[in-house]
C-alpha cells in the first residue's frame, strides 16, 4: 500500500503526533490561532497588490493595521452608540413586550381552549412566567459570563492581530523552513500542497466573508428602508448568523420575527408581510447572484457533513463554535482531498 | 554576535554576493539586476542530494525548475525498466522548466550522478514573487520563453535532420 515511507516518515508522524499533544495542552491558544490565521488569509491579497505596486511589505501591512483601527474607531464612535441604543430601547420597550406577549398567549390560550374544548391546554401564560422567572434568576450567571466573554474579546482583539502579523510577515519563510525538513522525494509534492491548499483556504474564507456581509448589509439596509427598527442590530445578526449553514438565515430572522409578534406597531399582517420581503429577498439575491460568485464551489461540502459538524460546534462552544466549525472543515476536507490527489499522482499511495 | 546579525540586515555578505554572482550568470535570470537577484533568492529551495538520488521521476507532475549549483544531473527517459540518457547536466545548468507552466507529468526522470546541490524554484512561488513584483516576473517569463523557443527550433532542426537522413 505505502511506499517510500521509511523510517523518516515514522518520525515525523511522531512529530505530528508530539505537536497535536502539544497542542492540546495549549488549546486555549487554538480558536485565537485559528483566527489570525483565517484573518491573515483574508488579508494576503491585498497586500500582494499593494507590494505589485512597490510598497514594502512593513508598510502595506502597518498601513492596514491603521485602517482597521480607523474602522474600530469610527465603529465604537458612530455605529456602538446606536447599537446601544437600539438595545436600550429593546429593555426599556422589552417590559412593554413582555405584556403584549402575554395578552397574545392568554389569547391564544382561550382560542383554543374554546375551539379544542376536548384536549387539555397546557397553561402557556404561566409557561412564559415560569420562563422569564428562570431566565431572571440565571441573569447573574449570564452577567459574570458577559464579562468574561468581553474581557477575553478584549484578549483576543489584541493578540489576533499580533499572531497574524508575524503569519502574514513571516509565514513565507514558515513555510520555506518547513520545506527544508521534507525529504527530497517528496519535496515536490509538498510544494504543490502547501500552495493548494493556501489557494483554496483563502478562496473560501474570502468568499464566505463577502457573503456573510452582503447579508448582514442588505438585510439592514432593507429592515431601515420598511422603518423597522433595530435594523442596525438586526442586520448584524443576520450576517453573523449568515456563517452558519442552513440555520444561519432562521437564526437571523428569528429577533425581528420576535420584534414583529411583541411590538404592537409592527403585528399587522402587511407589516409582517414587508419584514419577510426583506428576509426573502435578501436570501433570494444572496443564494442567486452572492454565493455563487463569491464562494462558488470551491469547497463543496456534503449537507450530512455539515449538519453533523454544527452539531459538534455546538456542543463544543455554542454558536461560535457552529460559526468556526464549518471553515475548519472545509480546511481538513481541502487538505485531505489534496493529499489523497498528490499521494496517488507522486505514487505514494498505489 | 548581535552586532553581526544587526550589521547582515543592512549589508551583503561575501558569500551571499557569490551567490548573487552565480545566479545571474544563470541565462534565465541574467536580465535581472543585483537588488533583483536578491529579491528572487529569498524564493529560492537548497535541495542537497545524494549520489543516484532522484530528483524526480518521469510521469510525476511537475512542481519546479532547479539549477544545478554544485555537482551532475543525468536525464533518463525510461523505456520500459531501461533508461535511456538523454543528457548530462553540469553546475550553471538549468532543467524542468516546463513545471513552471503547469502541472502536467514529468517527460523524464532527473537523477544526481554525485552529490549535488541544487536550488529550487517552484512555480507557486515564481507565482506568488510574480504577484509581488510583476516586473521581475516579467522579465523572467520573457527569458524563459526566449530560451523555450530556442530549444523548440534546436529540436526542429534536429528531427529535421533526421527526416533527410531517413
Amino acid at each position: 500500500m505505502f511506499k517510500n515511507l521509511g523510517i523518516k516518515s515514522f518520525y515525523y508522524g511522531v512529530l505530528g503526533l508530539a505537536l497535536l499533544i502539544l497542542f492540546y495542552g495549549i488549546h486555549s491558544l487554538f480558536l485565537p490561532l485559528l483566527i489570525a490565521f483565517l484573518f491573515a488569509n483574508l488579508l494576503r491579497p491585498v497586500i500582494h497588490y499593494f507590494e505589485s505596486r512597490g510598497f514594502s511589505q512593513i508598510t502595506v501591512i502597518s498601513g492596514i493595521y491603521l485602517i482597521f483601527l480607523t474602522f474600530a474607531i469610527l465603529f465604537f464612535t458612530f455605529i456602538m452608540p446606536q447599537l446601544i441604543q437600539e438595545g436600550a430601547i429593546l429593555s426599556k420597550e422589552l417590559p412593554h413586550y413582555l405584556t403584549n406577549l402575554k395578552a397574545f398567549l392568554s389569547d391564544f390560550e382561550l382560542t383554543l381552549q374554546t375551539k379544542l374544548s376536548f384536549v387539555e391546554i397546557p397553561d402557556f401564560t404561566q409557561l412564559a412566567q415560569d420562563f422569564v422567572a428562570s431566565k431572571a434568576t440565571q441573569a447573574t450567571g449570564y452577567i459574570s459570563s458577559y464579562v468574561s466573554s468581553v474581557l477575553s474579546l478584549f484578549t483576543y482583539a489584541l493578540i489576533v492581530p499580533f499572531i497574524a502579523f508575524y503569519i502574514l510577515k513571516d509565514m513565507h519563510l514558515m513555510r520555506k523552513e518547513l520545506l527544508t525538513m521534507v525529504p527530497n522525494r517528496h519535496f515536490e509534492m509538498f510544494v504543490l500542497l502547501f500552495y493548494k491548499i493556501g489557494q483554496s483556504i483563502q478562496l473560501y474564507i474570502r468568499g464566505q466573508l463577502i457573503d456573510a456581509s452582503f447579508v448582514g448589509i442588505a438585510t439592514g439596509l432593507g429592515l431601515a428602508l420598511i422603518g423597522f427598527p433595530y435594523a442596525l442590530t438586526i442586520g448584524l445578526i443576520a450576517g453573523i448568523g449568515n456563517l452558519v449553514p442552513y440555520f444561519g438565515p432562521i437564526l437571523g430572522a428569528i429577533p425581528a420575527i420576535i420584534i414583529i409578534i411583541v411590538s404592537p406597531d409592527w403585528g399587522s399582517p402587511e407589516s409582517i408581510l414587508m419584514v419577510v420581503a426583506v428576509f426573502m429577498a435578501v436570501q433570494v439575491v444572496e443564494t442567486i447572484f452572492v454565493y455563487p460568485t463569491a464562494v462558488g464551489n470551491s469547497v463543496n461540502l456534503h449537507p450530512l457533513l455539515i449538519l453533523l459538524s454544527l452539531l459538534v460546534g455546538g456542543e463544543f462552544a455554542g454558536i461560535l463554535g457552529m460559526i468556526i466549525i464549518i471553515p475548519l472543515i472545509a480546511i481538513l476536507k481541502v487538505t485531505l482531498e489534496l493529499l489523497h490527489k498528490y499521494l496517488k499522482e507522486y505514487r505514494v499511495l498505489t | 554576535m548581535k552586532l553581526n546579525v544587526l550589521w547582515d540586515n543592512f549589508f551583503t555578505t561575501d558569500s551571499e554576493q557569490s551567490e548573487n554572482e552565480f545566479l545571474r550568470e544563470i541565462p534565465l535570470f541574467d536580465s535581472l539586476k543585483n537588488s533583483e537577484i536578491v529579491r528572487l533568492e529569498r524564493n529560492l529551495h537548497i535541495r542537497k542530494y545524494k549520489e543516484n538520488e532522484t530528483i524526480f521521476a518521469e510521469g510525476e507532475p511537475g512542481a519546479a525548475l532547479y539549477i544545478i549549483k554544485k555537482g551532475f544531473v543525468n536525464i533518463y527517459k525510461m523505456n520500459g525498466d531501461d533508461k535511456i540518457l538523454l543528457v548530462r547536466l553540469l553546475p550553471g545548468n538549468f532543467f524542468g522548466e516546463l513545471a513552471l507552466f503547469d502541472e502536467s507529468p514529468r517527460s523524464a526522470t532527473a537523477i544526481a550522478t554525485k552529490e549535488s546541490t541544487l536550488y529550487a524554484l517552484s512555480q507557486a512561488d515564481l507565482a506568488q514573487f510574480s504577484e509581488k513584483n510583476p516586473d521581475i516576473g516579467f522579465k523572467i517569463s520573457m527569458r524563459l520563453g526566449g530560451i523555450l523557443s530556442q530549444r523548440l527550433r534546436m529540436a526542429n532542426t534536429q528531427i529535421e535532420a533526421k527526416n533527410s537522413d531517413v
